[in-house]
């Protein structure tokens, strides 16, 4: 790249068709930060990469749809290739304000965490009861296992310090859920520093579709087959690519 | 009362099976779930062994082991035929990849004065290969090396 200045910090925009919002995420958060920004679009069919280029973002395309986990997967891969020492990720339809983003990145510029998590809980966000239920149930057992409370469990409103860069560019859980989920088990389990900062987090619009329930209700049951299993499982392989050093 | 047995062996030992291969990081978990499903719908079988014989009755089957039977080998169709369909949609995606890996390795050339082979360089070299890496596509932007 013949870029005049590369950033330390690298923010991940992963995208599926969110050309309304993503030209202004991207905006914002190279407004609010000195950083990078790639959009990794996942297979979108409208013009979200032509917007985040518009807007100043680098863009690179998945083949077809692989889902949030495999997009920050790739934009961590990208990450450790490029030599980033900080790795932002921000949500493409605006609900994560870029502006607290400083504030999670703070904490691992300034070496007191390899991973931050910026949780909507503690600013107020209101979730219904049964959805709260099971966040609260989830964060629970994370938090004992993780050694610090960690209550948006969900969260991927988050920063990434080198060392955190390096172990998922080595491995990264993409399936739903356990790329947030079971991330914060493999970092704890890398004796990583986790810590949790409030963050504002715009509401999400519209409501859940049943046939998304039945979906959510298979996908809540293997997290748990995960979590209940993850201490006597081996390590971890990822097949394939290597990554570039 | 073998039979009750029988399955309910073989369903704990799917499910112990299973679980060790998702330890061994060997089978996702969404098929551990599958499977345990399976296991799960044995199990059944045999807990409402009464149910299923008074089911058989009323369909006119003279054995309960046979709709025991049926069953099982029902779920094992329905577990075969949803393997079938999700083999279908990778094949579908690995078409895909190949696709775009052809694109990506670009479009030999004829050249004038060549050997005629256009062949490419030794691997990883993308300048000197004797490929044509514009596609001529459509990418307002092409993507460059990371």
């Amino acid at each position: 790249m013949d870029a005049p200045r590369r950033s330390d910090v690298l923010v991940l925009v992963p995208a599926l068709n969110e050309q309304e919002t993503v030209a202004a995420v991207v905006s914002s958060a190279r407004a609010c930060l000195d950083c990078d920004v790639l959009v990794i679009n996942d297979g979108s069919s409208d013009r979200t990469a032509e917007e985040a280029l518009s807007a100043g973002a680098m863009v690179i395309d998945h083949p077809f749809n692989l889902g949030v986990g495999a997009a920050i997967r790739t934009g961590l891969r990208v990450a450790a290739a490029q030599g980033r020492a900080f790795v932002i990720q921000l949500d493409a339809d605006g609900q994560h304000e870029p502006a607290e983003a400083r504030r999670l990145l703070d904490q691992v510029r300034d070496g007191s965490a390899d991973l931050v998590v910026g949780s909507r809980f503690e600013s107020g966000y209101r979730v219904s009861r049964l959805r709260g239920a099971m966040m609260s149930a989830l964060s629970w057992v994370v938090s004992r296992r993780v050694g610090t409370p960690v209550d948006d469990t969900t969260s991927g409103f988050r920063a990434f310090g080198p060392a955190a860069i390096s172990l998922f560019a080595r491995y990264y859980p993409t399936v739903y859920l356990s790329d947030t989920v079971e991330a914060l088990l493999l970092a704890s389990d890398a004796d990583l520093r986790v810590r949790v900062v409030p963050v504002k987090m715009h509401p999400r619009q519209g409501g859940e579709p049943s046939s998304k329930r039945l979906r959510s209700a298979v996908q809540l049951t293997r997290l748990w087959l995960v979590i209940l299993m993850h201490p006597i499982r081996r390590a971890p392989i990822q097949r394939g690519l290597p990554h570039v050093a | 009362m073998s039979l009750e047995l029988f399955v309910l062996a073989i369903a704990v030992i799917n499910v112990v099976v299973v679980l060790e291969f998702v330890r061994r990081r060997k089978l996702a978990e969404s098929f551990a779930l599958l499977w345990s499903g399976v296991a799960v719908g044995g199990m059944l079988l045999v807990v409402l062994r009464p149910l299923i014989d008074r089911f058989s009755k009323l369909v006119g089957v003279e054995a309960g082991t046979s709709v025991v039977f049926s069953l099982g080998i029902l779920f094992l169709v329905i577990v075969s035929m949803y393997l079938s369909v999700h083999i279908t949609a990778l094949e579908d995606k690995v078409e895909s990849l190949a696709e775009e890996l052809a694109m990506m390795r670009g479009i030999r050339r004829p050249e004038s004065g060549s050997t005629g082979h256009g062949a490419p360089d030794a691997l990883g070299t993308t300048t000197d290969d004797g490929r044509d890496h514009d596609i001529g596509g459509s990418a307002e932007v092409p993507p460059e090396h990371i």
